[in-house]
């Protein structure tokens, strides 16, 4: 038997973490709201919506040449909005590419997290145990800014969290020092998945959970691209042109068993345009 | 006077390539596989089991390794409705998905299982990869039943292959890959991707045979999921 805290259909009211959702949900809770208790199964405070909502505008980077957007509609291109919606989820569930990569480096601030302890105020132990995550660890998931010398979804959330107070946390403060160590001595800027990671955990949500909200909370760009694909059918990417493609593989040749039969049958090679035989 | 439109993103501060590179398959009117015709030459002289190797791992297989390789894909193919990627098709075909909605649902359940199967097996393939001496026991047959199937194998492989791994007592599952490794296929990537798509046609038709729209005639209950109270 397997149990469940997500939900149960009754007559007349559908339970969702122990909540009715027809009779407490509605009119007061979001698509925001519901996803997070989806994610972590307890509803989120009005604040913490608003800061949940505030990331997914934040998040809301939907440029259709962004490597799993682009995937979105290439699939999506026949015509089926679920399909390429789909297969774009499943590029970005890793520490490459994507909002994903959130829980990789809030794993990174909970370690340091523990390492801390309780000399949060402690400059120089704070530095020490910077020092040390990032030598035990090498690379640092959620720094490192491509294209550009800083992240502007980065700087946006700096700032909204300066605003609201956020960045009192005690994980943003970690992820200013961990960035003050890799900005400062080894040039890499912090990117949005490291500053989501603080904001989150500083919210009470787990590593892992982080991953699941930060991509759940970047739905919007998946969803605009794949609509847009499966409407415009583009035959382009359906099919690309052949003059942007080039075949890098092995050159035309002629199989052992084709090239037996042949000598069998002594009869002459086949010859393709480009001179080489073919069976 | 300018927009935003034409403002410049990061992305076209990139000099990109122009051109998408085909490495396995020429693109074209007469495409090949790693350089062979595939009209003209493979589709005359070799199976398809036979042009899935030539494709995984780039050469040509002899006869006696193909017929192997085909052997282990039959042994690999069956997946029944117990398993979650054939009961997640059925579930599918009961809610009347399109064909290519039935292959989505297939596929990536497929991937999902055969990859944790792969994961499981980390171990395993890496003692293969070496000289092989001993197999952990979580790798090695666990009932009679099993040891026959592996027996099975082992005899049809005989004329056709050696297999180093099969000298143990192997589970069915390590033993599968342990052919499959043996004909040539050494990273569990490749023996991923053989063994999705040595089950999925099998996976197919059982989908298919049930009934589009039966979603009153599936059993909901099994398994059983029981909502667990909570207070909000």
């Amino acid at each position: 038997m397997i149990s469940t805290r997500v939900a149960k259909h009754l007559y007349g009211e559908n339970l969702y973490f122990g909540h009715r959702s027809l009779g407490d949900l509605l009119g007061t809770e979001s698509m925001t709201g519901l996803v997070a208790m989806g994610v972590a199964g307890a509803q989120p405070t009005r604040e913490q919506r608003e800061v949940l909502d505030a990331i997914a505008v934040i998040v809301n980077s939907a440029d259709p040449r962004i490597w799993p957007l682009k995937l979105t509609r290439l699939v999506s291109s026949y015509g089926s909005v679920m399909a390429g919606y789909c297969a774009g989820q499943l590029a970005v569930e890793g520490e490459r590419i994507g909002y994903w990569v959130t829980g990789y480096a809030a794993a990174a601030l909970a370690e340091l997290r523990t390492a801390v302890g309780d000399r949060i105020d402690d400059d120089a132990a704070v530095d020490a145990c910077v020092r040390a995550l990032v030598a035990r660890r090498g690379r640092v998931l959620g720094f490192g800014v491509p294209l550009r010398p800083s992240d502007e979804r980065m700087d946006a959330l700096s700032a909204y969290a300066q605003a609201r107070g956020l960045d009192r946390g005690v994980h943003w403060r970690l992820m200013d020092a961990l960035a003050g160590h890799l900005e400062k001595d080894k040039g890499v800027p912090r990117n949005i998945c490291i500053g989501l990671a603080a904001v989150l955990l500083d919210m009470g949500y787990a590593p892992e959970q982080t991953s699941r909200l930060a991509h759940f909370l970047s739905q919007s760009v998946f969803v605009a691209n794949a609509c847009e694909a499966a409407t415009q059918q583009s035959p382009e990417m359906q099919r690309l042109p052949p003059e942007h493609v080039e075949y890098a593989g092995a050159p035309r040749r002629e199989s052992p068993r084709a090239l037996a039969r042949r000598h069998e049958s002594s009869a002459p090679a086949e010859y393709m345009d480009d001179g080489l035989p073919c069976a | 006077m300018s927009t935003l439109a034409d403002a410049k993103s990061p992305l076209d501060s990139v000099e990109w390539p122009t051109k998408l590179v085909a490495r396995v398959v020429s693109p074209g009117a007469r495409p090949t596989v790693h350089g062979y015709d595939v009209e003209g030459d493979l589709a005359r002289d070799y199976s398809f089991a036979e042009t899935v190797l030539l494709a995984l791992t780039g050469e040509a297989p002899e006869p006696d390794l193909g017929r192997a390789f085909e052997l282990v894909l039959v042994f690999a193919a069956p997946v029944s409705v117990v398993e979650a990627p054939v009961h997640a098709a059925v579930v599918a075909r009961a809610c009347v998905a399109s064909p290519s909605q039935l292959l989505g649902v297939a596929a990536l359940g497929l991937a999902e299982q055969t990859r944790v199967l792969v994961e499981g097996l980390r171990g395993f393939l890496d003692a293969l990869s070496g000289n092989i001496q001993d197999v952990a026991p979580r790798y090695c047959a666990s009932s009679d039943e099993e040891r026959a199937s592996v027996g099975r194998l082992r005899a049809g492989l005989a004329p056709f292959l050696h297999v180093p791994g099969l000298t143990f007592d192997l589970g069915r599952t390590a033993a599968i890959v342990a052919a499959l490794h043996a004909c040539g296929l050494r990273t569990a990537e490749q023996i991923e991707c053989a063994l999705s798509w040595a089950r999925l046609p099998l996976l197919l038709a059982e989908a298919l045979a049930a009934k589009p729209g039966s979603h009153m005639q599936y059993p909901v209950n099994v398994p059983a999921i029981v909502y667990e109270e909570q207070q909000p």
